[in-house]
């Protein structure tokens, strides 16, 4: 048993890359002969690879905690070792509630001999459960609304959110339930039995009740136009796109190649057309309640052709477009990319560009006006676009 | 004109394959390229590697172990590239794993494990999500990790251990009763 748990350390070590050499040669072998070791290392490297595509796609994590990262690491310290202070009292403790239950039922018993029998003593049975808050006075009639307290012979087109007479109690959002905001939703007002009388009460100090870190975006972009057969890839799987549908950090999109195009739009602006028989996938950095916007943009173009309207991004960070061949930046700009099984082309319209020869990180910058083919065996040539 | 030639119907069918596979794919370069980047990159490239070599495909042989060995030489090759000379298990303990992959189940099935883990995530207790927020969903190390709540890098992997054992066995457990 506890040479089962330390190879499962060691395939953890292997992992990370951090087996030592001798371990190695011990887990090779056991690999190698034991289908029990294969099965567990099989599992593990599935589970590792679910578990960081989980990551970046998922979000219920970082809803709950849009803390401070020192804050929210400080927690997890402090969580793990109340969870091993826990392990270890817990025994003590339930020695100690067994025994302060017996003693409890003890004097139970004692004052219940003292009672006179059949006098319900009702102030007895009316003590309130520790458990339950303490209750409200009992009014006959509701509390008056704010709106009725307030301005009660006003018209309503002049109820208008002023300093109200009472302040209004701080309201206690549970973190969890906060909705994200998508900046690609446009504003709609919020309806629902959880929004009344929001003309009237007064905004209160809702500002100071707002996380210190925006929570993250879900999503890295929208789509917004479709043309035939377009799917969404997630992972291995797929499922037919809608305009609309908002895609998921690491999620990518194909169109099929009987005239299947799509158009989506990031929350910058950012523009991307893809044409028939294109594969893209996201490589984001993705957004974390530190950086609630997400980091640099890369989109991996795997096959077909791509236009991009890219907006003008903030200092010091460039849009990507990548491929096997070769990888695009830009500050802003508009530009195309063609791929074929060979090579790869990027024209530039407008803007900047910077294309790196991945082989060998060779670069060239574009003009607008100017195209460049990357691909084996092909020198780094800018040309002019010829003219259609 | 030439048969062998890869074309755009060539690539088409090639990438079919490998979204099919991709699970598998991604989860055997796992253990070779630690890197989060460089396996991003290198998937790229190996989906690209298939397409490329997939005129010279045998249909008839199945496809996992040949996709494996493009994606262990494209993955060494981009390793190397960047100076990195990884510690590996060797060739026929690592295919041995790709296979083992593969019998975990197709596409379909990976879907139902996700969220099967999905699933057993949550029931974890708050102190080990939290491991598996840091990990996992902020992409750290488990340097990073160890040095950010005062814990032994060793002692994280116990805990980690921990983890991934009682996470894979709520997985099997809900596996097993989907599939009835």
């Amino acid at each position: 048993m506890k040479n089962d748990e330390r190879l499962r350390e060691m395939m953890l070590r292997y992992l990370d890359g951090e087996l030592a050499p001798t371990e190695l040669e011990q887990l090779n072998q056991a690999v190698e002969s034991d289908a029990a070791t294969r099965r567990a290392l099989a599992e593990l490297m599935l589970q590792d690879t679910l578990l960081s595509h989980m990551g970046r796609e998922a979000e219920f994590f970082e809803l709950q905690e849009p803390a401070p990262r020192s804050t929210s690491l400080l927690n997890t310290t402090r969580m793990l070792k109340i969870q091993h202070q826990q392990e270890s009292r817990r025994r003590t403790w339930t020695a100690v509630a067994i025994g302060a239950a017996l003693l409890f039922t003890m004097t139970l018993l004692l004052a219940v001999k003292t009672l006179q029998p059949g006098d319900p003593r009702p102030e007895r049975i009316a003590v309130a459960d520790p458990l339950l808050p303490p209750a409200a006075p009992v009014s006959p009639t509701p509390p008056p609304t704010v709106t009725q307290e307030s301005a009660p012979s006003a018209p309503p087109a002049l109820v208008k959110p002023a300093t109200p007479l009472v302040p209004p109690p701080p309201t206690h959002k549970p973190k969890v339930t906060e909705p994200r905001k998508n900046p690609l939703t446009p504003a709609t007002p919020e309806s629902g039995p959880q929004a009344p009388v929001v003309t009237t009460v007064p905004p209160g100090p809702a500002s100071t009740l707002e996380p210190v870190l925006k929570a993250p975006l879900t999503t890295f972009a929208r789509i917004e136009l479709l043309q035939g057969d377009v799917v969404v890839l997630s992972g291995g799987n797929r499922k037919i796109a809608k305009v609309g549908m908002d895609l998921a950090w690491g999620q990518g999109v194909e169109t099929s190649a009987r005239g299947g195009a799509a158009v989506i739009r990031y929350p910058d602006g950012t523009r991307v057309e893809l044409g028939a028989r294109t594969v893209i996938w996201d490589s984001s950095e993705k957004a974390t309640p530190r950086m609630p916007e997400g980091g640099l943009r890369r989109l991996r173009v795997m096959t077909g052709t791509v236009s991009a309207e890219v907006s003008s991004q903030p200092e010091g960070r460039t849009f990507v477009l990548s491929s096997s061949h070769a990888e695009a930046k830009t500050p802003g700009g508009s530009l195309k990319v063609a791929t074929d099984p060979d090579s790869m082309r990027f024209d530039l319209l407008q803007g900047k560009v910077r294309v790196t020869r991945r082989e060998d990180q060779i670069f060239v910058d574009l003009e607008p006006g100017q195209y460049v083919t990357v691909g084996r065996g092909l020198a780094l040539d800018v040309r002019p676009i010829p003219p259609k | 004109m030439d048969r062998r030639r890869p074309t755009v119907e060539t690539h088409e069918e090639a990438f079919r394959a490998v979204l099919a596979n991709w699970s598998m794919l991604n989860a055997y370069l796992r253990a070779i390229v630690r890197n989060t980047h460089i396996l991003e990159d290198t998937l790229s490239d190996v989906a690209l590697a298939i397409a490329r070599s997939w005129p010279h495909y045998d249909k008839a042989r199945p496809f996992g172990p040949w996709a494996r060995s493009i994606a262990r030489r494209v993955a060494i090759e981009n390793l190397s590239r960047h100076g990195i000379r990884p510690v590996l298990l060797g060739e026929g303990a690592l295919e041995a794993l790709g296979a083992e992959i593969e019998n975990l189940g197709d596409e379909a099935g990976v879907e139902a494990r996700v969220r099967a883990l999905q699933q057993c995530t949550e029931k974890l207790s708050e102190g080990n999500r939290q491991l598996i927020r840091l990990r996992y969903f902020e992409n750290r190390s488990y340097k990073e990790i160890s040095e950010s709540i005062a814990w032994t890098v060793e002692a994280l992997y116990v805990a980690f251990n921990r983890i991934h054992k009682a996470l894979s066995e709520c997985v099997q457990r809900r596996m097993e009763v989907l599939q009835g």
